[in-house]
Parts: structure tokens; C-alpha cells; sequence
């Protein structure tokens, strides 16, 4: 006690240097010796450490749980003293022509009141929503009052109309609503004793209202059975339609933080895992909620069991758990008085309607229903007698429905860095660029509120995805978007422009050069026109149209509007900014388009140091990875490597886990080992940059696609096309319902596509996947350039193995000379060498094929090194060619140590070990 | 119903807080008093927006909410929003404890050491008298360290996250990290005296 008493903060700060540096260390025995070491003048000091940390590993105690849990009823007290102040004084309140009569509800909108409409004409009893949340701004009550009007159009005989709306004096917005009579769903089929049909009847037109209300671009976002009413007469009435959305308008102004919202009205039983984490919302949510409801309805209680858990478990349950399928939940005693359910039930659950629960209920948006409409099919499906499409997803039939969807539209000019189809890697950095335009476009658009009310409604609804339905894709928002800014800133140039700079910048992300070019001009043209001018404005508009065109090859336009850019920012002294960061990033990646990695570097690294200097550390890190391109491009390899990962280990030191550029920072690191081939080193980072992105940004973004190509890839450059399948899927579904057919991301998904069909022996498909990959990148960069060479290359082996020799010949002939004309890396050249010789060998042509296969196998050596499974395949061909010329002893050699790699290898690519197989059986028939 | 900060107190509570970022340690502990006043009306609005089931402070929510409402946007950089979450966390933990102190009024003397915190389930009154003692404690770690002070409200009565943390008080993560812990061995050492 009395040492205790003595401490001071003196004192303390030594104890905590001891402690610190006690804890860097993990092990028990090396911390006591640490300990032991540096306290060993001051007994005094060593017991306090030592009783410290010894408190430290004090497990599970009340101080490691959060106070809302711990004091859960002081919480509440606090909670309810408040409320009580604030209902008080609402009946015999007028509100417009209505007159507040009596509370009825209270819930997740704030209050809800019974109000009659009192003037002469007539008398009408309503129910009005009284919103607890104020609006902040001229700005957001006249979002409120658009969002309003969306919801007010949405006529449908199954939905409570919105009558009517307003604010009140004080500020707080209400909403005046068709009053519904009648009971929530579930109570009502309990009530009315409704069998399974009748049940699965009630529900399917609840489907029905709810798609309906999707084609009209609304979202419920919280749906539970007290929104979901039937009346005596037995009809459905849905309520309080995407009024979670008006409420939560202003938190979308306000978000503070990456993916967290202020506050999110919802019921934990119904909210589907992305609410819960606060990432976007889409239909697929609503699907969710639906499969809770239905859930519910079939099993007769709820999938998780919530009730009464403190939040912070209760969500982890939802994000976390599986919940028992319907069929096994219902079999369990339900408690509350409640009729079990009878033995032939339970059986009907069993099977089909388990598994179409289970699938609307997936965590993944992206596995579920996409929408209500199929959800519904399903169901009628099973009402019919058909059977349902949850339960087969085999291998085949989903690889084939991602062909038979697979669609080419008309070629347009859009050509942006096609690095990525050059060598083995589907994504390199210069794709990072398109993101970040848009992720600008994002942090833009908290700033002004005009813009966060078109672009935050816009790309709400741009997560929706999978089973390429694809009602509202992130294009068809963005359209949507813009017939808006035409419409309702007719008058209003100044905010005009900087609203279309940011949808040029959309659009531009989205693969759409020539929209975003067009949407561009148009910004420049409006703040040019206004005075006076907003120069920053201005130089945001004239960059941003500078990056478009850079983004379409016309360089010699980029530089002229990059520089006016720097101008008008050197004038107002605001080069040290985001904007010229900004700028001096794109001069840098011009420069390097046009081949001068030199002077790309000082513009860089320009950037990276304003970058630095305004404290932008994760933009800072981006341009490193920047910086790391130019490198490469000079041949400083080691320089870039060393960059990457000195890079990744500062993000990792200030981030850990938890930020997205850690994962891009990962990513790209991996792509350096994956091209060296050190396989095992690249797969623990794609897969770690893969969990972080979908836990940081949700499985539905950009960078996730990126991490699935490169991870599929990857697994595929090793033969493992059954483990490489969900990856290439994922990243070519995601692509296919996020950019456009000319987008490189897309193209470059494709390709893999028809890769993994080659590897699992689908080679029809996998041939005109290739063939119209390949043609594409003719139309768009021409038959020349090396992108389309390696597709055409690609195409040649996949021919060759379909036997297809006179074709796979000249396929692979023709990529080859252009990839040597063009200077193509050593490891592409090395690919269609191989190829080109095991046709050749094939053809009885080993004069022709050896010296081909000779070099070939000579540049991978150099690259990879012996025991590498592209070497050993090398190997293996080289010896077939050999068999034929008689030169069996050197023949034996090859096929030994390539056959050994091969037959060890994780590789199933039958096709090419087989080879090795028949060419050892042609050996020993000599 | 209207609980809007008034223009005046919005401009108060931004300059106090741009003073704050430019060095003035003072006008911490004058926030800390507009903040709580406000942050128990916003707690109400956020209450009657959760409904009466259940109703619980989602603190976290409440802290960021405040932020949104309280301070005037457009003459403030994102860096001071982390550092009001340093003051809206003490305000939080005032806010708590002021109820808890009510709560115990009637049974004088609560609060005092020692606690046990193995227990999972504690009665209200038990409730109020932890987290006394906790504030009573944390005000003595205060004398020793003012820092992890800071982080132990921050993550424990606003329940910012480790990140939000870091921000709030310029810190690393790293730092954060090693704090909290430190700061709780602490807490178990004295509270269990």
C-alpha cells in the first residue's frame, strides 16, 4: 500500500517503459527474464510489473466486456429517463390539416400516431410518422422531400400508401400514411390456423409486392412481420416501404467512417449480416429478410434466437452462425404456448423447402436469390412439383450458365493499360487508377451535400448481384443519375459541373471511357460558363477530363488539360493539395503510357510527396505502388520489390489487418512473387489481401474482384483448377455485373474463365470463350499488340488440346511472331514457344518443334530454376520432340525430371501430365 | 422536440474545438461540458428512434451522432472530429455516471472499493457501484497518466473501436492497443484493493 501510495507519475512512466517493453516479447519465460533483467536494482519496481502483468492476461473478466452488456440495466435507465420526456405532448398536436389523436406504435421510425384529417371536405383517419431525427439543412430536407416523392409514386394495391408529408416547426420531417387495419403475417397465420400452401400462397405475394417495388428502385431495408400486415380480408398491405432509407438519408451525409453509419433503424431478428455490418444495402438484403419471414412462417420461429441477447452477441449470431434448417428447428419444442407442429410438416420441409430457405438466407448477398422475383420462382417451382435450383449447383452447371450468360456486346474504343493481359497476372496496378477516381468521387461527395444526394442513392443499389439478373447495375444507377442532375439543375451550372466531373469520373471507373468523355466536356463547359469562376472547381473538372482522355490513349490531349489544372491550383496557391496530388499523379501515369518511366517517376513521386506532406498516408502508400510501376518499367525490379514490401511493412505496422490499401499493398507484393513463381509465398498473401477487402469493403467491391482474378490465377498457373473454380467465378460474375464488355477487368476475368473450362475439360466452351476474348482485344487494341497476342496464344492451346492441330498451328504461330516483335516478356514468349513446339511434336514435326522447344524450355529455366511445374512441362515436351529425332538417351533424362515434378505436383491438369505418361509409354516401346 | 444545437453553440463548440487541435489544453475541459449537455438530447432522439423494447445507449452511435450535429463542418478538418471523440468520450463517461451516482444516492457510500469483476450478472445497484468505481479509480490513473486515461474512455464508455481510438488521441495503434491493456491491468489491480 504504502509503495502504492508513493507511486507518481514519475515513477509510473518507468513502469510503463518496463512494461512495454515486457510486452513486445510473447513468451511467459522470456518476459519474467526481461523483467527480471531490468528491475534488477529495484525490488519494488519489480513486483508492481510483475503483479501488472500478471493482470494483464485476466481473461473474460467484466472489464473485457462492453459496458452496454455489463451495466445492460443502468444503460437502460438511462435510456428510459430520457424517453420519457420525449413523449409527452403529442395527442391534440395539429400537423397541417391533421390533428394527432393517440400513440399507437413506437419503433424503429420514432413515433407513430393515430391523426384524423379534420377540414370541411372530409374526414379521413391516417397514420402519421413522426420522425425523432431533424433535418440538418436546407440541402437534406429537400432530399427528404425528393425521396419522398420516389416513395409517394410507388402505387401498388399490396402497399400502404404514403399519403402525404412535412416538417413540422421544429424541424422534424413526418409522414402521413394510409392507415392499415389488420395483423402482422405471422400472428395472422398462427390465428387463422393456415396450413403450408396457404402459408407459402400469403408469402409469394408478399414476394410479388416487394419485387415490385424493386423494379421501381426501392429498397425496404426492414422488413419484419409488423411491417407486413394482412387485413381481415385476407390481403397483404406492406408498410413503411424504404422509409428506413428517408430516415437514414442523413446518415449517408454523415458517415464517419468507412462502412459505419450513425444509426441504422432495423430489427436485429430480421436484418440481414451486411445491415448488421453496415455496408451497403441492395435487394439481395430484402431477400434476407424475406428468407427470415418465410423461415418463420414454415418453422414456426425464428432462424436465430435473439431475443433477450445483448447486441453485440446478437449480431455476432446473425454475421456468424448457420441456423438449423427449418426443417430441424421446427422439430424442436417451441415454447411460448404454441402448437408443435405436426409430424407431416415437418417431413414437407424437409429437402427443397430447407434448401431454398438456406440459400435466401446465405451471409454472401451474392449467393443468394438476387432477387425477390427468383426467390418466388423457387417457390412456385416447389409448389409445381419442379424441381428447385438451390440444390443443384454443381461444378459443370454452374460453369455452363456463366457461358450460355456470357454475352459480347458492340465494340467501342476504350483503351486503358492493358498491362494485365501481357503477362501471367490478371490485375496490376495501373487498374488501381479507375478505382480511385471513384473512391475520390466518394470522399467528394461528402463534402457537398448535392452531390452525396445523387451519388448516395445512386450507388446504394449498386451492390445488387449474382444470377446476372441484374435490375439495378451500378450503370443503370448512374444513368438514372444523371437524367436527374439534367433535370433538377437546369439552372444551377456551378453545382452542375462539379456534379458531372464526379459521374464523368463514375462512368470512367465503370470501363465507359466515351460516357465519362462526354459527361466531362459538359462539366468543363459549365464551369468555364459561370462567374465567377470557381477555379478549383474548374481544376478539378479540367484534371479529371485530362485523366478521361488519358484513360482513352489520346495523349496528346491529357497533358494540356493536366497542366491548366496545375495552373489554376499554382494560382491559388493549392498545389500542396489533394487536386495536385492529384494531377501530378496522372502526369506520372502519362508519362509512363508514353513510355517514359524516367519522367513518370519525378511526377510520382511529386505526388507522393504532397501526398506525404498533407498527410495522406494511404494515398501516399497508393502512389508508392505507383511509384513501383515506373520502377519495373526501368528494369529496377529489386528497387520496386524492396518498395513493396518496405510499404506493405508500414501499412502493416500503423493498420494491422484493418485497411483496404494493406490489402492492395499485399496484393501487389504478391503479384511480384507470383511472377517469379514462388507460388506458396503469393497464395498466403492473395488470400490474405482477399479477407481483408471483403471484410473492410464488403464481398461485392472492385478490389475483392482484383484479389479472386490474381488468387484464381494463381492456383490455376499451378494446375489447381478445381480449388482456382470459386475464385475465377466469383471474379467473373462480379465483372460481368460491374463494368462493361470492353472493361480490361472484364476481359481479363473472361480469359480466366476459359482457362479454368480448358483445365476442367470443357474445351468447346473454352474456345469460343477464348475466341471472343481474343477478338475483342483486336478491335480494341488491335491484332498487334501483346495483350491479344497472349489471348491468341491461349486460344492456340486450348485448340491443341481439343485436337484441333492445323488451327492450334497457325493460331499459335502468329501470336508467337508478334509477341517477339513486340518484345513481349520472356515467360509469354516462353508459353506459345512450348505451345507451338508440343503442336509441332504432335504434327510428327520434331525437326521443326525441338529448337522452339529448346528455348523455350531455356527461358523458363532461367526465370523459374529446376523442380518448377512450367519447367518440368517444358521438359516433358522437349523429350517427346526427342523421341522422334532418336535422341532417346537425353529424351529418358527430360522425362525423368519433368515427370518426377509432375507426378509430385498438386497439378490436375490431365491433359499435360498425361503427356508425360505417353511420351514415357513411346520411350519404352523403343 | 427541438433539440438542435443552436447556431451560437454549434460556432462555440467549433472554435473551442479548432482551439483545441491548435494546442489550447483548456478548452478540453471546456468542451466537455457543452458536449454532455448535448449528448443526452441526442441520446434521446436516438432512443425514441430504437424504440421502447430493449432500449439500450448505443454509445458508439451517440458519440459519432454528436459530432454530426454538434460541430459546424465546413470550418472544421477530419482530424478534429477525432479529437471531439476525446471529449465526447469523457462527456459519455459523465453522462453514465451521473445516472449511476442516482442510482446510489439513497444507499450512501457507493463506489467504494473493492470489486469484483469476475461476476456475469450484476444487479442494477451492483451496476452503479462498478462503474463508480471505475470513474473513481480511472481518476487516480488520471494522476498517473493522463493518456491512458483517454484511451480507457474512449474504448470503454464511448466503446470506440481501437482505430477510432488511435484517431481520437493522435496515437498509433499500436499504442492503443498496448494502453488499453495496460490501463485495465491497472484498473484490476486497484479496483481489487
Amino acid at each position: 500500500m504504502e509503495i502504492r501510495a508513493s507511486t507518481n507519475a514519475e515513477r509510473w512512466q518507468l513502469i510503463e517503459s518496463v512494461l512495454d517493453r515486457a510486452l513486445a516479447l510473447e513468451d511467459d519465460l522470456e518476459r519474467q527474464a526481461l523483467v527480471a533483467d531490468l528491475c534488477a536494482e529495484d525490488d519494488e519496481l519489480r513486483r508492481e510489473v510483475e503483479e501488472l502483468l500478471g493482470s494483464i492476461d485476466t481473461e473474460g473478466d467484466l472489464l473485457e466486456m462492453p459496458i452496454a452488456d455489463v451495466a445492460a440495466d443502468i444503460m437502460q435507465e438511462i435510456a428510459a429517463a430520457m424517453e420519457e420526456v420525449e413523449s409527452s405532448g403529442i395527442a391534440g398536436r395539429r400537423l397541417g390539416p391533421y390533428r394527432l389523436l393517440e400513440v399507437i406504435g413506437r419503433g424503429g421510425m420514432g413515433v407513430v400516431c393515430l391523426a384524423e384529417r379534420a377540414d370541411e371536405h372530409y374526414e379521413q383517419r391516417v397514420a402519421i410518422k413522426l420522425m425523432p431525427q431533424g433535418l440538418e439543412s436546407a440541402e437534406t430536407e429537400r432530399r427528404f422531400l425528393t425521396e419522398r416523392q420516389i416513395l409517394a409514386n410507388l402505387e401498388h394495391p399490396n402497399i400502404a400508401r404514403l399519403l402525404d408529408g412535412g416538417v413540422t416547426d421544429e424541424g422534424y420531417p413526418y409522414l402521413v400514411m394510409e392507415l392499415v387495419e389488420g395483423r402482422p403475417i405471422d400472428q395472422y397465420c398462427l390465428e387463422q390456423r393456415l396450413g403450408l400452401e396457404e402459408r407459402l400462397e400469403l408469402f409469394l405475394e408478399v414476394c410479388d409486392t416487394v419485387q415490385f417495388a424493386h423494379q421501381n428502385m426501392v429498397v425496404h431495408r426492414d422488413l419484419k412481420p409488423s411491417n407486413i400486415m394482412v387485413t381481415a380480408g385476407g390481403k397483404v398491405r406492406l408498410l413503411d416501404f424504404g422509409i428506413a432509407k428517408l430516415l437514414d438519408a442523413e446518415s449517408t451525409l454523415g458517415q464517419v467512417a468507412a462502412g459505419q453509419t450513425v444509426f441504422q433503424p432495423r430489427t436485429l431478428a430480421f436484418s440481414s449480416p451486411e445491415q448488421i455490418a453496415n455496408q451497403s444495402v441492395s435487394t439481395a438484403s430484402d431477400v434476407y429478410s424475406l428468407g427470415v419471414l418465410l423461415y418463420r412462417l414454415l418453422a414456426g420461429r425464428s432462424p436465430y434466437d435473439v431475443e433477450g441477447l445483448p447486441a453485440s452477441r446478437a449480431e455476432a449470431l446473425v454475421r456468424e452462425s448457420v441456423p438449423p434448417l427449418p426443417s430441424v428447428a421446427a422439430g424442436r419444442d417451441h415454447g411460448e404456448g404454441q402448437p408443435p407442429l405436426a409430424r407431416s410438416w415437418i417431413k414437407k420441409l424437409a429437402g427443397d423447402l430447407d434448401n431454398v430457405v438456406a440459400r435466401a438466407l446465405r451471409k454472401d448477398p451474392a449467393q443468394r436469390y438476387a432477387t425477390a422475383e427468383k426467390l418466388a420462382d423457387e417457390l412456385r417451382r416447389y409448389r409445381d412439383g419442379m424441381p428447385v435450383l438451390a440444390q443443384k449447383r454443381t461444378r459443370t452447371y454452374i460453369a455452363k450458365k456463366f457461358v450460355q450468360r456470357h454475352r459480347w456486346g458492340v465494340a467501342t474504343a476504350c483503351v486503358l493499360a492493358l498491362a494485365v493481359l501481357i503477362g501471367f497476372v490478371a490485375v496490376l496496378w495501373q487498374a488501381r487508377v479507375a478505382d480511385r477516381e471513384r473512391d475520390r468521387a466518394q470522399v467528394e461527395a461528402r463534402k457537398a451535400e448535392r452531390v452525396a444526394e445523387f451519388l448516395g442513392g445512386l450507388f446504394e443499389a449498386a451492390n445488387v448481384n449474382s444470377e446476372g439478373a441484374g435490375q439495378f447495375t451500378v450503370r443503370q444507377m448512374l444513368d438514372q443519375g444523371e437524367a436527374r442532375i439534367q433535370e433538377e439543375l437546369v439552372d444551377e451550372p456551378a453545382v452542375r459541373g462539379e456534379m458531372l466531373t464526379l459521374m464523368s469520373g463514375a462512368y470512367a471507373s465503370l470501363g465507359d471511357f466515351d460516357k465519362g468523355l462526354e459527361l466531362g466536356e459538359a462539366a468543363v463547359k459549365d464551369l468555364r460558363g459561370v462567374q465567377p469562376g470557381d477555379d478549383l472547381a474548374l481544376a478539378r473538372a479540367v484534371s479529371n477530363l485530362g485523366s478521361i482522355h488519358h484513360g482513352l490513349g489520346r495523349h496528346e490531349k491529357v497533358q494540356p488539360l493536366l497542366l491548366e489544372g496545375l495552373d489554376l491550383l499554382t494560382k491559388n496557391e493549392q498545389v500542396e493539395s489533394f487536386d495536385g496530388a492529384m494531377v501530378y499523379r496522372y502526369l506520372g501515369l502519362l508519362e509512363w503510357s508514353l513510355g517514359n518511366p524516367k519522367a513518370a517517376e519525378v511526377n510520382l513521386r511529386q505526388a507522393l510527396r504532397i501526398w506525404q506532406k498533407i498527410g495522406r498516408e494511404v494515398d501516399a502508400a497508393g502512389e508508392m505502388n505507383n511509384l513501383v510501376g515506373a520502377l519495373e518499367d526501368q528494369g529496377r525490379w529489386d528497387e520496386a520489390f524492396e518498395i513493396k514490401q518496405q510499404t506493405l511493412e508500414v501499412l502493416t505496422d500503423h493498420y494491422g489487418d484493418e485497411h483496404p490499401v494493406v490489402a492492395t499493398t499485399r496484393n501487389n507484393l504478391a503479384v511480384s512473387l507470383h511472377t517469379q513463381g514462388k507460388y506458396d509465398q503469393a497464395e498466403v498473401l492473395y488470400r490474405s489481401a482477399l479477407k481483408i477487402s471483403e471484410r473492410l469493403l464488403g464481398s461485392n467491391h472492385v478490389s475483392v474482384g482484383d484479389h479472386l482474378s490474381n488468387l484464381g490465377r494463381l492456383l490455376m498457373d499451378q494446375g489447381r483448377f478445381v480449388e482456382a473454380e470459386p475464385f475465377v467465378l466469383r471474379a467473373v460474375q462480379m465483372r460481368r455485373d460491374t463494368v462493361d464488355e470492353n472493361h480490361f477487368h472484364r476481359i481479363a476475368a473472361e480469359i480466366n474463365l476459359a482457362s479454368l473450362l480448358r483445365g476442367l475439360g470443357e474445351l468447346d466452351e473454352s474456345i469460343v470463350l477464348y475466341r471472343a476474348s481474343h477478338a475483342r482485344l483486336e478491335s480494341l487494341l488491335g491484332s498487334e499488340h501483346v495483350a491479344t497476342a497472349r489471348a491468341q496464344s491461349l486460344l492456340g492451346q486450348a485448340l491443341h488440346q481439343s485436337g484441333e492441330l492445323p488451327e492450334a498451328e497457325t493460331q499459335l504461330t502468329a501470336a508467337l511472331r508478334k509477341q517477339e516483335e513486340q518484345g513481349a516478356k520472356e515467360l509469354v514468349v516462353a508459353e506459345s514457344l512450348i505451345s507451338l513446339g508440343a503442336v509441332l511434336g504432335d504434327r510428327n514435326l520434331g525437326v521443326q518443334a525441338e529448337p522452339l522447344l529448346r528455348r523455350g524450355l531455356g527461358l523458363r529455366l532461367d526465370s523459374r530454376g529446376e523442380g518448377d511445374w512450367t519447367v518440368a512441362e517444358a521438359q516433358v515436351e522437349l523429350a517427346g520432340a526427342l523421341i522422334q529425332l532418336g535422341e532417346l538417351d537425353e529424351a529418358a533424362a527430360l522425362l525423368e525430371s519433368g515427370g518426377d515434378v509432375l507426378a509430385s505436383d498438386r497439378s490436375e491438369d490431365l491433359w499435360r501430365n498425361d503427356r508425360a505418361g505417353r511420351f514415357a509409354a513411346q520411350l519404352d516401346g523403343f | 422536440m427541438s433539440h438542435e444545437a443552436s447556431p451560437q453553440k454549434k460556432s462555440e463548440i467549433t472554435d473551442l474545438l479548432i482551439a483545441h487541435r491548435d494546442g489550447d489544453r483548456e478548452a478540453f475541459e471546456r468542451l466537455v461540458p457543452l458536449v454532455y449537455e448535448d449528448l443526452r438530447l441526442i441520446a434521446r432522439r436516438q432512443l425514441a428512434r430504437t424504440g421502447s423494447q430493449q432500449a439500450t445507449l448505443n454509445t458508439t452511435a451517440l458519440v459519432h451522432e454528436a459530432y454530426l450535429k454538434l460541430v459546424d463542418h465546413t470550418r472544421v478538418a477530419g482530424s478534429d472530429r477525432s479529437h471531439f471523440y476525446a471529449i465526447a468520450s469523457r462527456a459519455m463517461r459523465q453522462v453514465i455516471i451521473d445516472h449511476a451516482r442516482k442510482r446510489t444516492a439513497a444507499k450512501r457510500g457507493g463506489g467504494k472499493y473493492p470489486v469484483s469483476l469476475d461476476r456475469v450478472e450484476l444487479g442494477v445497484t451492483e451496476q452503479a457501484e462498478m462503474l463508480i468505481a471505475i470513474s473513481d479509480a480511472l481518476n487516480k490513473l488520471s494522476d498517473l497518466s493522463e493518456r491512458l486515461t483517454q484511451v480507457f474512455e474512449c474504448r470503454y464508455f464511448a466503446g470506440l473501436s481501437e482505430e477510432e481510438t488511435a484517431e481520437a488521441l493522435s496515437l498509433s495503434l499500436r499504442t492503443v492497443q498496448r494502453d488499453w491493456m495496460k490501463g485495465k491491468a491497472w484498473l484490476r489491480r486497484e479496483l481489487a484493493v
